[in-house]
């Protein structure tokens, strides 16, 4: 009679066969987390970049004055930090009467988190601070005038925001996200020659 | 007797084979899903290379739009752009044109269209598809124009001098028998060239001056009005003492002057039975508001 089971080596080999595949499952469930997580961390980027750039569009194209101008008007020009005074409630704007003051700047002082804020500004003092792009982002802001020499008017200015998804390596995309606004204010100029 | 309970071969390798087609379909969908991001990315970059270049052209005054087309790449908007690229690369195309509106008046407007192209590529590394990007906005003929011209520096005694009267002017008194002329010598002060009828507020302002050697006497007057083109005048005559007043300033306004060029005059004389006295023009500004001409009230 014959005894019904598997043999050592049958058994052998199905381990071994089970083995490949759990490895083959495993490792494509890995990638696939892993693109999970770096999706979603690129996705939370481009929001935040974009909540940023629609804030800085909402807000700047109303200001009455502006506190950190561009000096030149016929070279490419770029800061990395705007304030200037603008309306409170920027739904409800009067000509030429800002009663706010607000910078826009990226705090990577000593002991500060790095992150691209939104102040609302007393003299030197920060009233409040609203975070627009956290600081594990590592965010670059940049506010660019490209000059006369490229036909730009006095009042348009472009903003450039730069993010850095550490995670996104891991599968092979690009660490680096970056977008662009440009900005037409109303009332000023954004150059204020020297 | 044959009973061979277990796995053959041939169901061994339909399992691998189901698995393998398994595995290929999950690895299809991370892959895919890899591709599919790198598009989405990719449209949202032209977007915003668009949207930019669309917003900076329409910092521009309805003027300094020519009708044309400009093209450049990302690198015109910041070397981040260029810092970032993975072989896909984004050219922008702005389109300006000019068009008029429907209507009596045909008002002017200029069309501009920003255009972004990409090429996507396959997972081969292949170009397989030149995706577009297009954005359109239009800048209005503006409805109100600020025309301004005045005096560089104080004209020197003598240079731009009034006319002389010794009739004393009164309303619907005849050209001919009064002795306007132009504070310039006749020439224009200023001409505008609009492409719609327009209402216009002008408002002038001289500064005179007087030979002190020969002073006019305190009830002389000097009479100052404008006119456009060649027309007749337009709002009201100014009658100004020379001694106590030695500014004289106007405001009026001109309803519904016609699309084309015109000429803005301003003229002045001055009335005195003394010859030896001299009335001159010191400085001037004048300033044309003009608001585009609606039809209905």
């Amino acid at each position: 009679m014959r005894n019904r089971g598997m043999t050592l080596l049958e058994l052998l080999i199905a381990l071994a066969l089970a083995g490949v595949i759990f490895l083959g499952i495993f490792h494509v469930s890995t990638i696939a987390g892993k693109q999970i997580h770096v999706y979603i961390e690129r996705y939370n980027a481009y929001s935040q970049i974009g909540y940023a750039l629609d804030d800085m569009a909402l807000r700047m194209p109303s200001a009455s004055k502006i506190k950190t101008p561009f000096t030149q008007s016929g070279a490419l020009e770029t800061i990395h930090a705007m304030r200037f005074i603008g309306a409170s409630d920027p739904y409800h704007v009067v000509p030429y009467e800002g009663d706010t003051d607000y910078r826009y700047r990226v705090r990577n002082g000593a002991g500060e988190d790095g992150a691209l804020v939104l102040e609302v500004m007393d003299g030197s003092n920060i009233e409040k601070a609203e975070i627009l792009v956290e600081g594990k982002f590592r965010p670059r802001v940049s506010f660019i005038r490209h000059g006369e020499q490229h036909d730009a008017e006095p009042d348009f200015m472009t903003v450039v925001i730069e993010v850095f998804c550490d995670k996104s390596k891991a599968i092979g995309l690009p660490e680096k996200l970056v977008k662009a606004e440009g900005i037409r204010f109303w009332f000023v100029d954004v150059v204020q020659p020297q | 007797m044959k009973n061979a309970k277990g796995l053959s071969l041939i169901e061994i390798l339909v399992v691998l084979i189901i698995t393998g087609l398994i595995a290929a379909c999950v690895s299809a969908a991370v892959i895919g899903g890899y591709y599919m991001l790198k598009q989405a990315e990719h449209k949202s970059r032209a977007m915003s290379i668009t949207h930019v270049k669309l917003q900076e052209y329409l910092s521009h005054s309805f003027d300094n739009l020519q009708p044309g087309q400009e093209s450049g790449n990302e690198s015109n908007i910041s070397n981040a752009f260029v810092e970032t690229q993975d072989n896909t690369y984004f050219n922008w195309t702005v389109f300006i044109d000019q068009d008029k509106t429907m209507g009596a008046n045909r008002v002017p407007y200029k069309n501009v269209t920003v255009e972004t192209k990409y090429s996507e590529v396959d997972p081969q590394g292949k170009a397989v598809n030149t995706r577009t990007i297009r954005l359109s906005n239009v800048v209005p003929y503006p409805l109100i124009h600020i025309l301004s011209r005045k005096s560089q520096a104080p004209f020197p005694d003598g240079k731009y001098e009034a006319p002389r009267t010794d009739l004393r002017y009164y309303p619907g008194m005849k050209e001919e028998e009064y002795n306007w002329a132009g504070i310039l010598d006749g020439a224009k002060v200023l001409d505008f060239n609009y492409a719609v009828p327009k209402d216009l507020i002008i408002m002038y302002n001289l500064a005179i001056s007087y030979d002190t050697d020969h002073p006019p006497d305190p009830d002389e007057t000097v009479m100052t009005r404008c006119r456009i083109d060649n027309g007749g005048t337009e709002g009201i005559i100014t009658r100004t003492p020379i001694r106590s007043q030695v500014f004289i300033n106007n405001i009026l306004q001109v309803g519904n002057v016609g699309a084309g060029p015109h000429t803005v005059h301003i003229e002045w004389c001055h009335e005195s039975d003394n010859a030896g006295v001299k009335v001159w023009l010191r400085a001037y500004d004048v300033t044309v508001v003009a608001v585009e001409y609606k039809d209905n009230p």
